[in-house]
C-alpha cells in the first residue's frame, strides 16, 4: 500500500522533528538572527536600517575595537596558562593525600561555589589603592601604592588574578582524579627502566594527563571569553578601555549605547573566534593528544 | 653470577603479615617457577625481589650483594608484567627504547638493538603501532622485547601468559622455555597452573600462606609429594587421601610408626591384577568400591569410586574400555603408596617406600 509506505518515509523525520524544532529555536533562531541584526542599523525604538557590512568595516578600523580584542586575548592567555599550570602544580601537590592536603583541597574548591559578584566585591576591597589590604601590606614592607584597578598597565592582570583565583580549585580537582588514574604499574615499568624524576614526570605523568590538560585548556579558554561580572563590577571595563573585552562590549554598546546592530557584529566575531579554536581543538585532539 | 637467596624476608602490610621468615635460594641459570593458590604471596615475593615491594625484614640478595637499599632500576633484572604494563603512550619502538635511553645506551646502538629483538619476538611491522592497537599475543611479546632488549641477568615474570588463550599459550611456553635455553638467564617465572609450572620450571618453588610448601625439579615434585598440601597441589586429579584408621588392615599393617594419612597417585590404580608386575602381585594392596563416575577425556579416562566410610578416590586409566558404574575391586602396589603423619608431613625412609619405585627411588 502506497499510504503506509510513504508513513515509513517520513516517519523518521516526524520522530526527531521535536529535537529539531527545540534545536532550531533555542540555538539556530538566535544565532542566525544575531548574524541578520548585524548587518542593520538599530537602536531597539525606531526602524531597523539595513545597512550592509558597514557595521563590520567600523568595527575593523575602530582603535577601540582592536584595544578590546587585544584584551581579550591577553586576559585568556594570561589566565588560562596561569590556572593550568598552577592547577598542575597544586595537584602534584596534593596527590599524596596527606590529612593537611585534603584540607587544602576542600578550602581550595571553595571559591568555586561563591557568587562571581560577592567574589568581585570583595577583592575589589582588598585591591582598593587607598584603603585595601593589598596596598596597606605592601606598604608594611614599605612598598609604594598599586593601583591594582586603577593603573591601566595592571587592572586587567587584576582581574585575571581574581578569575584564576575562582577556578583553580575546579581545575586542581579535574587534574587529582586524572593523576589518580594512571595506573601504578607504569611507575613501576619505568622504576625498573630506571627512568629519572623528570623523564617520569614529562613521559609518563603528563602524556598521560594530556587529555585532561587539554580539554580543561578548552573549557578555560571559552569561559574567559565570557568573562563578564568581574569587570562589569570591578572596573566597568576602565581605565580607559583597558579592561574592555569583548563580551563586555557587547553589553555596552547594545543596553549602554542601544547600538544593537554594531553589538551584533561583534557577538559573531566572537562566536567565529571561539568556533575556530573549538574546530582547532578537535583537530589536534584527533591528531595528537592521547586518548585511550 | 645472578643467583637469588632470599634470607629470613617477611612482609607486613600494616599489622597484617603476608610473608613470614621466607628462605630461597634460587639458582643462576635456572628456571624457577613459584606456584601456589591465589593470595600465597607469589607476585609479594617477586615484587620484592624487583624492588617494587620492600621487604619489611630480612635480607634479599642477587649475585652475593644485599640489594635491601638498591632501587629496582639497579638491580640488572627486567619484569614482565601480568598486564604487560607497556606505556600507552608510546610505540612499540618507544616502549622497547625507553629502558636504553635511560640506561644511556648510544642511539646507533639503540637503532640496532631495538631492530634485532623486534626480529626476535617478530614485532618488527608494528614497530610505529601504539600498543592499544596490538592483539593480546603481540602485546605479550612486546613486553618481552621490552624486557629482553635490557639483557638482563634476571628475568622475572607474572603470570605473564593468564591474558592469553589456551593455544597462544601453549606457544608461547614453548617459546620460553627456548628463550631461557639460548640466553641462559636467571628466570623466575609466577603462576598458580600447575600444568604451567610442570612444563616449564627446572625448578618449582610451591607456595602456600606465605610459606614454601615444597622446592624440587618438576618430576620430583610429582613423585615425591613432601606434605599433603604438594600431592594435592600438582597433579589433576589430584593425589587421592585416605584416612588409615578408616582403611583396611593390609594398609594399616604397611604403615610406618605415626602415619596418619596414605596417598596414592590415581593412575596407579589398576583396576585387574593383570596389569601389575608379576612380582609385585602377591602384596598388592586390594580396595573394594563403586564407580560412581566417568569422565573420557580422550587419551585417558577418569572414574571416581566411593570406598567404606564414605571415602572416595579418583581412579584414572589408559584403557579403552567403558566400565559399569558397580562395583569393582582396584588394585595398588605398595611400592606407590606415600604416608604422612599427623602434621600431613610425608614420612620417608619407611619398609614400604624403601623398595625401588618411582616413589621413592631418587630421593637419595
Ligand atoms: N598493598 C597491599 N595491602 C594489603 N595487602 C596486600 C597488598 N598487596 C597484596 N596484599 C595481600 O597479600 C597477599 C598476597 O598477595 P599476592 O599478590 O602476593 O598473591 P599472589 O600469590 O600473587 O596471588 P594471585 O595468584 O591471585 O596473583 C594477599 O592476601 C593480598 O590480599
Ligand atoms: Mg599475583
Amino acid at each position: 500500500m502506497s499510504g503506509s509506505g510513504t508513513l515509513r518515509r517520513f516517519l523518521p523525520y516526524l520522530m526527531v522533528a521535536p529535537a529539531v524544532l527545540i534545536l532550531v529555536t533555542f540555538y539556530v533562531y538566535p544565532i542566525g538572527y544575531n548574524v541578520y541584526l548585524s548587518f542593520f542599523s538599530w537602536n531597539m525604538r525606531g526602524p531597523m536600517k539595513f545597512i550592509g557590512l558597514k557595521n563590520y568595516t567600523e568595527l575593523f578600523t575602530s582603535h577601540d575595537f582592536t584595544q578590546t580584542l587585544m584584551n581579550t586575548i591577553w586576559y585568556t592567555v594570561m589566565e588560562v596558562t596561569l590556572v593550568i599550570v598552577l592547577a598542575l602544580l597544586l595537584a602534584l601537590f596534593l596527590q599524596k593525600n596527606t590529612l593537611v592536603n585534603r584540607f587544602i583541597q576542600t578550602i581550595s574548591f571553595t571559591p568555586n561555589i561563591i557568587s562571581l559578584v560577592s567574589v568581585s566585591l570583595i577583592w575589589m576591597w582588598l585591591m582598593n589603592t587607598d584603603k585595601g589590604l593589598f596596598n596597606y601590606i605592601l606598604s608594611l614592607f614599605g612598598g609604594d601604592a598599586v593601583g591594582w584597578l586603577t593603573d591601566k598597565r595592571i587592572a586587567l592582570f587584576s582581574i585575571v588574578l581574581v578569575s584564576v583565583w575562582k577556578s583553580v580549585g575546579f581545575n586542581v580537582l579535574i587534574i587529582l582524579s586524572a593523576l589518580g588514574s594512571i595506573p601504578p604499574y607504569l611507575y613501576e615499568a619505568a622504576a625498573l627502566d630506571r627512568a629519572s624524576k623528570r623523564s617520569v614526570f614529562f613521559q609518563i605523568t603528563l602524556k598521560m594527563i594530556s587529555p585532561t590538560l587539554f580539554f580543561l585548556t578548552l573549557m578555560n579558554i571559552i569561559s574567559s571569553f565570557q568573562a563578564f561580572e568581574t569587570i562589569s563590577v570591578m572596573t566597568n571595563g576602565g581605565p580607559s578601555n583597558a579592561t574592555n573585552t569583548l563580551i563586555f562590549s557587547i553589553y555596552k554598546q547594545s543596553s549602554e549605547y542601544y547600538r544593537v546592530g554594531y553589538a551584533s557584529a561583534i557577538a559573531v566575531v566572537l562566536m567565529a573566534i571561539v568556533g575556530l579554536i573549538t574546530l582547532v581543538y578537535f583537530r589536534v585532539l584527533n591528531k595528537r593528544v592521547h586518548y585511550r | 653470577m645472578s643467583s637469588i637467596v632470599l634470607e629470613n624476608v617477611e612482609k607486613k602490610y600494616g599489622d597484617k603479615s603476608i610473608i613470614e621468615n621466607l628462605n630461597l635460594t634460587i639458582e643462576s641459570g635456572s628456571f624457577t617457577v613459584l606456584v601456589g593458590p591465589s593470595g600465597c604471596g607469589k607476585s609479594t615475593t617477586l615484587r620484592m625481589i624487583a624492588g617494587l615491594e620492600e621487604n619489611t625484614g630480612g635480607t634479599i640478595f642477587i649475585g652475593g650483594q644485599n640489594m635491601n637499599k638498591v632501587e629496582p632500576g639497579k638491580r640488572n633484572l627486567a619484569m614482565v608484567f601480568q598486564n604487560y604494563a607497556l606505556y600507552p603512550t608510546m610505540t612499540v619502538e618507544q616502549n622497547i627504547e625507553y629502558g636504553l635511553k635511560n640506561n644511556k645506551v648510544p642511539k646507533e646502538e639503540r637503532k640496532r638493538l631495538i631492530e634485532d629483538i623486534a626480529e626476535t619476538v617478530g614485532i618488527t611491522k608494528h614497530l610505529h603501532k601504539k600498543p592499544e592497537f596490538l592483539s593480546g599475543g603481540e602485546r605479550q611479546r612486546l613486553a618481552l622485547a621490552r624486557a629482553m632488549v635490557k639483557k638482563p641477568a634476571i628475568f622475572l615474570m607474572d603470570e605473564p601468559l593468564s591474558n592469553l588463550d589456551a593455544k597462544l599459550r601453549q606457544q608461547m611456553r614453548t617459546e620460553l622455555i627456548e628463550l631461557h635455553k639460548k640466553l641462559g638467564a636467571t628466570f623466575v617465572y609466577v603462576t598458580h597452573d600447575q600444568v604451567e609450572a610442570m612444563s616449564m620450571g627446572t625448578k618449582i618453588v610451591l607456595m602456600d600462606g606465605g610459606k614454601v610448601m615444597q622446592e624440587d625439579t618438576p618430576r620430583r615434585m610429582y613423585q615425591q609429594p613432601d606434605n599433603i598440601f604438594s600431592s594435592k597441589f600438582i597433579g589433576t586429579p589430584a593425589m587421592n587421601i585416605l584416612e588409615l584408621q578408616y582403611s583396611q588392615n593390609a594398609l594399616q599393617q604397611l604403615a610406618p610408626k605415626g602415619a596418619k594419612y596414605v596417598g596414592f597417585r590415581p593412575e596407579k590404580i589398576k583396576f585387574n591384577l593383570d596389569a601389575i608386575e608379576p612380582a609385585a602381585r602377591n602384596s598388592v594392596i586390594a580396595f573394594e568400591g563403586v564407580l560412581t563416575a566417568r569422565e573420557i577425556l580422550g587419551a585417558e579416562t577418569i572414574y571416581k569410586a566411593d570406598l567404606d566410610r564414605s571415602q572416595n578416590i579418583a581412579i584414572k586409566c589408559f584403557d579403552s574400555l567403558e566400565r559399569d558404574l558397580s562395583k569393582t575391586t582396584m588394585y595398588v602396589e605398595p611400592t606407590h603408596l606415600a604416608f604422612f603423619d599427623n602434621d600431613e608431613k610425608r614420612i620417608y625412609g619407611t619398609n614400604s617406600t624403601s623398595k625401588s619405585s618411582e616413589l621413592s627411588s631418587e630421593r637419595s
